[in-house]
């Protein structure tokens, strides 16, 4: 694929980052802040109350996935792009490069499967205290 | 100059001397560890730090190597690190450093031929391989037998970019070249947008291929040092953003180029080349 491609990606990756991390944020780290506007639905990072439904939330998954898929994309190109900047031999940086995308489809593939099984299959404890 | 310092019928007046610590160092002699050699050289008001090498070859030491031309800011011979920074020899006036001491070393990010004369192979060849040249589809251009036309809104898209006097001193300035020797570098970047961008060429994808590569142009950060190097007030750094925007353009979205320069029909406004002109000299890029 051609450099300019991968780094287009990496643009609207680190675009969509922001916007991702900065719900991310807000909903995590600012309920405080949610509460003085009336947003606020609770402690975001109590188990039961917060973390179960979001796992089993459609919409909330596919923010996982993607935020996952970015996230990673990003930050390997981004090393990626560091090594090749480094003074090292060609073969050293295609072998870096090579072995980031192998890390990169493997942790993806461990992350994909995390979030699926949340939300396909929840902790049986806490689906009866769900009442699923 | 040299002998007359103290003459009282000297036609220029001595401020003070200056110390010029200068590298010396022989590429003929590798091994010879490189070494700064200091001279004491009489300055005079408007002086440049290039006439105080050729005070410093005239009477101080003949041995001492440095590339220079025009004098004036206009073949870019004389680029080299004065005070750490890459400046033209010829352009800067001694005082104006306001130091007692002048330090010259070689352009950075080159290798030394021999004390203050770069290796610039490097950036000639990458300028050569991004093909600096107006490139038809059809027809060459000598082969047109007229004028393009290209209003002023379409010269200007380009016009700052031909400025380039190939001095390489923003290759000098750019850290991402200082640390990746394979990254094309701001000089030839820039030349490769000065010719895409100007609407006689339809040379895009040829350039396309040597610039989109792993270690080409998507390695530029936009420090922008380059442009703040520049002698003639070029914005490289500028150029290697909008050639970005144009190969996502062009290369990923598939937006076609404008339409290119039309030929200008003959008119009694515009009558056909008179027989005396000589004709245009072969090329000499293929």
């Amino acid at each position: 694929m051609r450099e300019s491609k991968l780094w287009f990606m990496h643009i609207l990756a680190g675009g969509l980052l922001i916007v991702f991390l900065g719900f991310h944020s807000i909903i995590m780290h600012y309920d405080t802040v949610l509460g003085y506007l009336g947003l606020s639905s609770g402690d975001a990072l109590d188990f039961n109350s917060s973390v179960l439904p979001r796992m089993k939330s459609v919409a909330h998954t596919t923010i996982y996935l993607i935020l996952l898929v970015i996230g990673l994309y990003h930050g390997l190109y981004g090393l990626r792009s560091m090594i090749y900047e480094l003074a090292i031999p060609r073969g050293a940086k295609k072998a870096a490069g090579v072995f980031l995308l192998l890390v990169g489809l493997a942790v993806g593939a461990w992350g994909v499967y995390t979030i699926l099984a949340g939300h396909l299959n929840p902790p049986p404890e806490l689906t009866a205290v769900l009442g699923g | 100059m040299g002998n007359n310092n103290n003459d009282n019928n000297s036609a220029v007046k001595i401020v003070k001397n200056i110390a010029f610590r200068i590298y010396r160092w022989d590429g003929a002699n590798p091994d010879d560890a490189p070494q700064m050699k200091v001279y004491e050289v009489p300055v005079y008001k408007g002086m440049t730090v290039l006439e105080g090498l050729i005070y410093i070859k005239h009477y101080l030491d003949q041995s001492i190597s440095y590339r220079a031309s025009c004098r004036m800011g206009v073949c870019g011979s004389c680029g080299m690190m004065i005070n750490g920074k890459p400046l033209l020899a010829c352009q800067q006036q001694i005082l104006k450093l306001e130091t007692d001491t002048v330090e010259l070393r070689p352009l950075a990010n080159y290798p030394v031929v021999k004390d203050l004369v770069p290796d610039l192979t490097r950036m000639i060849v990458t300028h050569q391989a991004i093909k600096p040249f107006i490139i038809r589809r059809e027809t060459p251009p000598e082969e047109i037998g007229g004028e393009f036309h290209q209003s002023v809104e379409e010269l200007v898209n380009y016009l700052q970019f031909s400025y380039c006097i190939k001095c390489g001193m923003c290759m000098s300035a750019c850290p991402t070249v200082g640390s990746l020797p394979e990254f094309h570098g701001p000089q030839p970047l820039g030349q490769a947008l000065r010719y895409i961008n100007d609407t006689r060429d339809e040379g895009f994808e040829d350039r396309l291929a040597v610039m989109d590569t792993a270690e080409g142009i998507f390695r530029c950060h936009f420090a922008g040092a380059c442009s703040e190097a520049c002698p003639k007030g070029i914005d490289p750094a500028f150029a290697i953003q909008l050639l970005k925007g144009e190969i996502v353009r062009r290369g990923i979205f598939r937006k076609k180029a404008g339409a290119s320069a039309a030929l200008m029909p003959l008119t009694q406004e515009n009558p056909p080349r008179r027989e005396n002109i000589p004709t245009p000299p072969p090329r000499t890029v293929e």
